[in-house]
C-alpha cells in the first residue's frame, strides 16, 4: 500500500519538475522514488497484509515481483540519461509515465480481486501506448504505438467480457470466492468456462504468447529502443505474476481444462518464435522474437503448477530481465553509433575496439541461449524441472529442443561480434550507462552461480 | 433497488446475454472488417459497453452491488483509453494524413 | 570456535590471488611473493587448530547451493580427520614451497602473475579436499587442472612448454570425463552426491554391487588421470617444464596425490568393489615398477624426480587397491616431505648452475652446494627407504600389506623399490660426487641458494627425516598413531588385525635393507670409484637399454596408435563424414529450418486486420474445443 501511494506521488511530481525543465533534477528525482518505493516494497517482506477492503493483498509473492520490476525500471531510467540526452522536452513525462506503468503493474502482483486485475492492466496499458508513440515524428514510432493500442484495446474488451461471464456464473469477483464456488459446484455453467478462455486469451496477449503475439514484433521493433526494453521487462514480469496468481488460485481446481489449451500455446509459441527469429536482420526484432520464445518457456512453469512454478517463473523473469536490460543497452550503444542501423551486420567486429560491449552482451545472449554459469542457464533448468515434476514430459523435451534451436540465433550475434571484421571504431561509452550494462552483468553471472539465494525466495 | 432488481429478474437473464453478447460480437466484427482507425475505436466502445450491460444486469440478478460498481470503474477506464486513443490517431493523421489503419504496415517480417 | 570460521581458510588463497593479480602493476615481486606466502601460512596456522581441536567429522555448511526436485546440493566443508590431513599437507608444504618461490622466481618479471597462480592454486586444492560432496571435489579437480595447466606454460613464450601444457590438459580430460560420468552415475544411484548421503546409503548395498563397481571404476579413471598412472601418465614428465617450485608443489607434493586423496575419500565404495581394487593393485603396481625402470637411464634431473613421482603414485594406489588407505595417506604425507624436498634441491642445484638440467653437466657439487648436498642426500635416503628416514616406514607398511596379501605382489614391489634405489643414488653421485663437468663460465657462477631458499629446504629435510614417526610401526612398539587419527574417515578392514606375524615382518624389512644397502654400494662403485657418466645423445644404444632410454617408445606408440590414426581419419574419413553426412543433415535441417522461417516471417504482415483476424479464429477454435470436451 505504501509502496503503491509512494510510486504514485513521484510519478505526479514529475510531472509537474518537467515544469523546470532542468534534467539535473528530474532523473535523481526518479531514481529516489524508485528506490523509496523499493525500501517500502522490501519493508514488506514477511509481512503480509491486505489493502482496499481486500481488493489488493502483498504477500511475499507479489512483493518478490514488485522489487524485480523497481529493479529492472531503475535500469531503464539509468540507461535513459544517456538515451535522452539530446532530446530537450518531456524527458521528465515519459519518467513519469514509467512510474504509472509501474503502479500498474504493481497492482497486477498483487491482486485479489478482478476489479483490480482490470484497473491494473489498463494502468500498465495506457501509458505504454503513450511511450510507444513517444518519438512523436517517426513513421515507425506512430505506426507501432497505434497498432499497440488498437490490439490491447481489443484484448483488454476480450478480458473484461471473461471476467463479465465468471462473474456472471460465480456472483463474485473475489479470487478466493471464485476458488470456492469452482470447488462447491458440481456441474459448472457454460458461460464460466467461457470466461476462463477470455481471460486466457487477454493474459496471453498481454505476455505475448501465440498466436495472440503478432503485436510484438511490430510494436517492439517501432518502439523506442529504451522503451522497448522497459515493455520486454516490466510488462513481461508483471504478466506472468498476475498470470500465475490468477490461474493458480481461482482456477487451479479446473487445470485439466485449460492446460490442455496452454500446452498447445506453448508448443505454438516456441516453434513460431524460433523460427522466425532464425531468419532475422534486424537485432531489435531478433530479440524481440526471443522474448516471445522467453513467454513459452515461462508458460511451462505456468502449466506445471506445483510448488516449484513460483519460484521458477520468478526466477527465469528475473534472469530474463537482467539479460534484456544490458543486451538493449548494447544495442542503443551500436545503433547510435552506426547511424541507427541494427542491422546483425553492425555488431560486426565489435569485440575487437570495444571489448567491454562485447564481453556484456555475449553474457546476455549467453543467459538468454540458457548457457551455464549465466542465469538463464538455471532459468531454464528450474522451469524445465517444475515441468517434470508435473509429468510434462514431452513438452520439456520439445522445449529443450526449442532452446537449442535459440542457440543458433544467439550464436549468429556471437559470431558477428567476435569472429567477422568490422570498420567499428571505438564507441564512448557515459559512465552511468556502462556502470548500469556491469552491474546487470554481474548480477546475471552472480545468479547463475548462486542461483539458490533466488529460487529459495519464493 | 429491490423494485428495480425484481422488476429486471422478471426477464430471463438469457435474453440479456444474447442481446449483449451480440452487440459485443458486433463491435468484434467492426474492428475486424472496418478500415477506419476512428469507426475501429467506436467499435471497441460498442464492446466494452456491451460489457458494461452484461456486467448490470448479472449484477441485478445475483442481487450484488459489485457489478454495477465495476461499472463506473470500467466508464473511467474506457474514458482514459480513447482519449490516449484518440491522440495517438491526432499524431498519425498529422503523420501520414490519413486514418486509414491498412497503411499501418511498415513494421513486418 | 574454529570450526565456525573454517569455511574462510579456503578464502585466504583466493584473497591472495585477488590482490596478486589486480595489483600486478603496482605490488614489487618480493611483495607480492610475501602476500602470497602469508595468504598460504594463516590457512596453516588454521588447519593445525583444526588438527587439535577435531577428532570426528564436523561438517561447515555455507549455504544451499543447488536444490531443485530431489536433487540437493550444499555449500558444504567436511573437516575430518581425512582433510585435515590434507590441508595440512597442502598449505605446509605448499607455505615452504611459497617461500622458497620468493627467492627462486624473485629474478623472473612475471613474478607477480606466478604468485597470483599459486595462490589460486592453493584456493582450489583445499576446495578439493574440503568439499563436502562430489561436486566441490570436482570444482576444485578442474580448478588444481586449469592451474597447472596456466603454471606449465608460464614461460609461455617457449612453445615446447605449451605443448607439454596442452598435453597434460587434455590427458587430464579424458580422466575428468570418467570422473564426470562417475558423479552423474552416483547421482542415479543414490540419488545425491553427499559424502554424507552417499556413504551412509553405501553400507546397505552388498560387496560386488555393479553399480557401484562401474562408479568406483569411472571415479578410478579420473584418478588416473590426475595422479599419472597407467596409462594416462606421459603428462606428467613433459609437465616438468613448468618452473621447478610448480612441479615440487603441483606434480610433486598436492594436485598429484588428489587422485589418492579422492579414492581414500571414497574407500568405502572402493571396499565395496573388490574388481575395481584389484585393477587397482595391478595398474598401481605396474605403475610402480615401469615408471622406475624409466627413470633408471633418464639424464634430465627434474625428468628422473618426475618418473620417480609416477613410481611413488603407483606405490599409493598399490595400497589403495590393497584397502590400506590409511598406508596410502601416510605414504601421500611422507612423499610430500621428501619429493617436494628432492625438488627443490633439484631447483636450488638449477638455480646455481643457470638452469643446467643435465646431470652428466654437474658432479662434484658436495662442497659448493653444502645444504642442498645434505638436505639432498636425506630426501634420497628417505625414497630409497633407509630406516628410519620417513620413506621407509611408510614404504615399508605397504609392502608389507602386499605381502599380506600374495608374497608375489611384495617380490614385484621390492623390484621396483631397488630400481628407485638405485636411480636415486646415481641421479645424487653424479650430481654431488666426482668432478665439475659443465662449462667454466657455470664454474664460475655456481653458489649456494640464499636463505630464503635453503631454510625451507632445511625444514622439509627434518620433516622427511623424522616423518615417519607420525605412524611408528607396533613391531617398534609404536602406536601406528596416524593409522588410528585417521579410522574415522576411512573404511578399513586392517583396523586391530595383526596381518603377518612379526618375525616375518622384521625379517622382511631386514632383508629389503640390506638389498637396498648393497643396492647403493654398487652405485657408489659405479658412478663415484670408476667415475661412470651416462653417454651422450648420439651414442648408438642397444637392446634393452635403448628401450629403456627412449621411455618404452610410449609417447612414440600414443603416437602412432592414437594421434597419427587420429590425424589419417580426420582428414580421410571424418572430412568425408563432415562434408557429406553431418553437412547433408545440418544443411537439410537448416533448408527445413529457412522454410519455417520463411513462412512465420510471412505471416508477421504488418497488417493489424490480420493480426486481430487471427486472435478471433483463435478464439473461436478455443470456443470449439470447449464444445469438445
Amino acid at each position: 500500500m505504501a509502496a503503491l501511494i509512494s510510486i504514485a506521488v513521484f510519478g505526479i511530481a514529475l510531472l509537474y519538475i518537467e515544469l523546470t525543465n532542468s534534467k539535473k533534477i528530474q532523473l535523481p528525482l526518479a531514481v529516489v522514488g524508485l528506490l523509496v518505493t523499493l525500501g517500502l516494497t522490501v519493508m514488506q517482506w514477511n509481512h503480509p497484509s491486505s489493502s482496499f477492503n481486500n481488493m489488493a493483498v502483498t504477500d511475499n509473492y507479489s512483493v518478490a515481483f514488485n522489487a524485480s520490476i523497481l529493479l529492472s525500471t531503475m535500469f531503464v531510467v539509468l540507461l535513459s540519461a544517456y538515451y535522452y540526452e539530446d532530446v530537450k522536452q518531456h524527458v521528465a513525462e515519459i519518467m513519469a509515465l514509467m512510474l504509472f506503468t509501474v503502479f500498474g503493474a504493481f497492482l497486477i502482483t498483487s491482486f485479489s480481486n478482478m476489479i483490480m486485475l482490470f484497473l491494473g492492466i489498463e494502468t500498465l496499458s495506457i501509458p505504454l501506448y503513450v511511450l510507444a508513440g513517444s518519438k512523436k515524428f517517426s513513421l515507425r514510432s506512430n505506426e507501432a504505438s497505434f497498432k499497440y493500442f488498437l490490439m490491447g484495446a481489443f484484448a483488454s474488451a476480450i478480458l473484461l467480457l471473461g471476467i463479465t461471464l465468471v462473474y456472471g456464473a460465480s456472483a463474485t469477483f473475489q479470487l478466493s470466492a471464485i476458488s470456492d464456488y469452482v470447488n462447491n459446484t458440481k456441474q459448472l455453467p457454460g458461460i464460466f468456462y467461457m470466461g476462463i478462455i477470455l481471460i486466457l486469451v487477454g493474459f496471453s496477449f498481454k505476455v505475448a504468447a501465440a498466436p495472440f503475439h503478432f503485436w510484438t514484433p511490430d510494436v517492439y521493433e517501432g518502439s523506442p529502443t529504451l522503451i522497448t526494453a522497459f515493455m520486454a521487462t516490466v510488462v513481461k514480469i508483471a504478466g506472468f505474476a498476475a498470470f500465475y496468481r490468477l490461474f493458480s488460485s481461482a482456477f487451479s481446481s479446473i487445470a485439466t481444462f485449460w492446460e490442455p489449451l496452454l500446452w498447445g500455446m506453448i508448443i505454438l509459441t516456441l516453434l513460431i518464435s524460433n523460427f522466425a527469429a532464425l531468419l532475422q536482420k534486424g537485432v531489435k526484432r531478433l530479440l524481440a522474437y526471443s522474448s516471445i520464445s522467453h513467454a513459452g518457456f515461462l508458460l511451462l512453469g505456468i502449466i506445471a503448477l506445483n510448488k516449484l512454478s513460483a519460484g521458477g517463473i520468478f526466477y527465469y523473469t528475473l534472469a530474463y530481465s537482467l539479460a534484456t536490460i544490458p543486451a538493449f543497452g548494447v544495442l542503443i550503444l551500436v545503433k547510435n553509433h552506426r547511424n541507427s542501423d541494427d542491422s546483425i551486420d553492425a555488431f560486426n567486429g565489435l569485440a575487437k575496439k570495444n571489448p567491454l560491449l562485447a564481453i556484456v552482451m555475449s553474457v546476455a545472449l549467453l543467459s538468454m541461449a540458457g548457457i551455464p554459469i549465466t542465469a538463464g542457464f538455471f532459468a531454464k533448468y528450474y522451469i524445465f524441472v517444475a515441468a517434470i515434476d508435473s509429468g510434462y514430459i514431452l513438452l520439456t523435451i520439445f522445449a529443450v529442443l526449442a532452446a537449442v534451436l535459440g542457440v543458433f540465433y544467439y550464436f549468429r550475434l556471437l559470431n558477428a561480434m567476435f569472429l567477422k571484421e568490422g570498420e567499428a571504431e571505438k564507441i564512448k561509452i557515459p559512465v552511468v550507462f556502462g556502470i548500469s550494462l556491469l552491474i546487470t552483468t554481474i548480477l546475471t553471472l552472480a545468479m547463475g552461480v548462486f542461483p539458490d539465494y533466488i529460487i529459495k525466495l519464493l | 433497488m429491490g423494485q428495480i432488481t425484481s422488476a429486471i429478474q422478471l426477464i430471463p437473464i438469457e435474453h440479456y446475454m444474447i442481446l449483449c453478447l451480440t452487440l459485443f460480437s458486433i463491435g468484434v466484427m467492426g474492428v475486424l472488417f472496418r478500415r477506419n482507425a476512428i469507426v475501429i475505436l467506436m467499435c471497441i466502445e460498442l464492446m466494452l459497453n456491451s460489457v458494461n450491460l452484461l456486467l448490470a444486469a448479472f449484477s441485478a440478478y445475483h442481487a450484488d452491488a459489485g457489478g454495477q460498481i465495476f461499472v463506473f470503474f470500467i466508464m473511467v477506464v474506457a474514458a482514459a483509453e480513447v482519449a490516449v486513443g484518440l491522440s495517438i490517431l491526432v499524431m498519425m493523421k498529422r503523420n501520414n494524413n490519413s486514418v486509414d489503419i491498412n497503411l499501418l504496415s511498415r513494421l513486418k517480417g | 570456535m574454529i570450526q565456525k570460521i573454517a569455511w574462510m581458510i579456503p578464502l585466504f588463497p583466493l584473497l591472495g590471488f585477488i590482490i596478486n593479480s589486480f595489483g600486478r602493476k603496482i605490488i614489487s615481486r618480493n611483495m607480492s611473493g610475501i602476500i602470497a606466502s602469508l595468504m598460504v601460512f594463516i590457512p596453516l596456522i588454521f588447519a593445525f587448530d583444526l588438527f587439535f581441536s577435531v577428532t570426528d567429522k564436523v561438517t561447515v555448511h555455507l549455504f544451499n547451493w543447488i536444490s531443485a526436485g530431489v536433487i540437493n546440493i550444499p555449500f558444504e566443508f567436511l573437516i575430518d580427520p581425512l582433510s585435515i590431513t590434507m590441508m595440512l599437507v597442502v598449505t605446509g608444504v605448499g607455505f615452504l614451497i611459497h617461500v622458497y618461490s620468493i627467492g627462486y622466481m624473485g629474478h623472473d618479471e612475471h613474478a607477480n602473475t606466478f604468485f597470483a597462480y599459486l595462490n589460486l592454486f592453493i584456493f582450489f586444492m583445499l576446495l578439493l579436499v574440503m568439499g563436502a560432496n562430489y561436486l566441490i571435489l570436482f570444482i576444485g579437480w578442474e580448478g588444481v587442472g586449469l592451474c597447472s595447466y596456466l603454471l606449465i606454460g608460464f614461460w609461455y613464450k617457449n612453445t615446447e612448454y605449451n605443448n607439454a601444457a596442452r598435453k597434460a590438459f587434455v590427458m587430464n580430460r579424458i580422466g575428468d570425463l570418467g570422473f564426470l560420468l562417475g558423479i552423474i552415475l552416483m547421482l542415479f544411484a543414490f540419488g545425491s552426491v553427499n559424502f554424507k548421503d552417499v556413504f551412509p546409503a553405501a553400507g546397505s548395498v552388498q560387496s560386488g554391487n555393479v553399480t557401484v563397481t562401474i562408479i568406483t571404476l569411472l571415479l578410478m579413471i579420473g584418478a588416473l588421470g590426475k595422479s599419472a598412472q597407467i596409462p594416462l601418465y606421459t603428462w606428467l614428465p613433459d609437465a616438468m617444464a613448468g618452473p621447478t617450485p610448480v612441479s615440487a608443489l603441483i606434480h610433486a607434493a598436492t594436485m598429484v596425490t588428489a587422485g589418492i586423496y579422492m579414492i581414500a575419500r571414497s574407500s568405502i565404495l572402493y571396499s565395496l568393489a573388490p574388481i575395481t581394487s584389484g585393477v587397482i593393485v595391478v595398474i598401481g603396481l605396474a605403475t610402480a615398477v615401469f615408471a622406475a625402470s624409466i627413470g633408471l637411464l633418464q639424464n634430465d634431473i627434474k625428468k628422473v624426480l618426475a618418473y620417480s613421482t609416477v613410481s611413488q603414485l603407483g606405490y599409493m594406489f598399490l595400497a589403495l587397491g590393497l584397502g590400506a588407505y590409511s598406508s596410502a595417506m601416510f605414504h601421500v604425507t611422507t612423499h610430500a616431505f621428501f619429493k617436494a624436498l628432492l625438488f627443490l634441491g633439484a631447483g636450488s642445484v638449477m638455480h646455481a648452475l643457470n638452469n643446467g638440467q643435465d646431470i652428466r653437466g654437474m658432479g662434484g657439487l658436495r662442497k659448493k652446494l653444502p645444504i642442498t648436498f645434505i638436505t639432498f642426500l636425506i630426501a634420497t635416503l628417505a625414497i630409497s627407504g633407509i630406516p628410519p628416514f620417513s620413506g621407509f616406514f611408510s614404504k615399508d607398511e605397504i609392502l608389507a600389506k602386499a605381502f599380506a596379501s600374495n608374497p608375489s605382489l611384495w617380490v614385484v614391489g621390492m623390484i621396483g623399490a631397488l630400481f628407485t634405489c638405485f636411480y636415486m643414488f646415481r641421479l645424487f653421485y653424479l650430481v654431488f660426487y666426482g668432478k665439475f663437468r659443465g662449462t667454466s663460465e657455470q664454474e664460475a657462477h655456481v653458489h649456494e641458494s640464499p636463505l630464503v631458499m635453503t631454510i625451507p629446504l632445511i625444514v622439509l629435510a627434518v620433516l622427511a627425516f623424522l616423518g615417519g614417526f607420525l605412524n611408528f610401526p607396533a613391531i617398534f612398539g609404536g602406536k601406528e598413531s596416524f593409522a588410528e587419527y585417521l579410522k574415522p574417515s576411512l573404511a578399513g578392514q586392517y583396523y586391530g588385525k595383526e596381518l603377518i606375524p612379526h618375525q616375518t615382518e622384521l625379517l622382511l624389512m631386514a632383508s629389503s635393507v640390506i638389498i637396498l644397502l648393497a643396492v647403493i654400494f654398487i652405485a657408489w662403485q659405479v658412478f663415484v670409484k670408476r667415475g661412470t657418466v651416462p653417454a651422450d645423445e648420439t651414442t648408438e644404444r642397444k637392446g634393452l637399454v635403448k628401450l629403456v632410454y627412449n621411455k618404452y617408445f610410449i609417447d612414440e606408440l600414443y603416437n602412432s596408435i592414437f594421434v597419427k590414426p587420429y590425424n589419417f581419419l580426420s582428414e580421410k574419413v571424418f572430412s568425408w563424414i563432415d562434408r557429406v553426412v553431418i553437412d547433408g543433415i545440418v544443411n537439410s535441417f537448416g533448408e527445413i529450418s529457412i522454410i519455417c522461417g520463411r513462412s512465420v516471417r510471412k505471416l508477421q504482415n504488418g497488417n493489424t486486420s490480420f493480426y486481430l483476424f487471427v486472435m478471433a479464429w483463435a478464439i473461436v477454435a478455443m470456443f470449439i474445443y470447449l464444445m469438445l470436451v
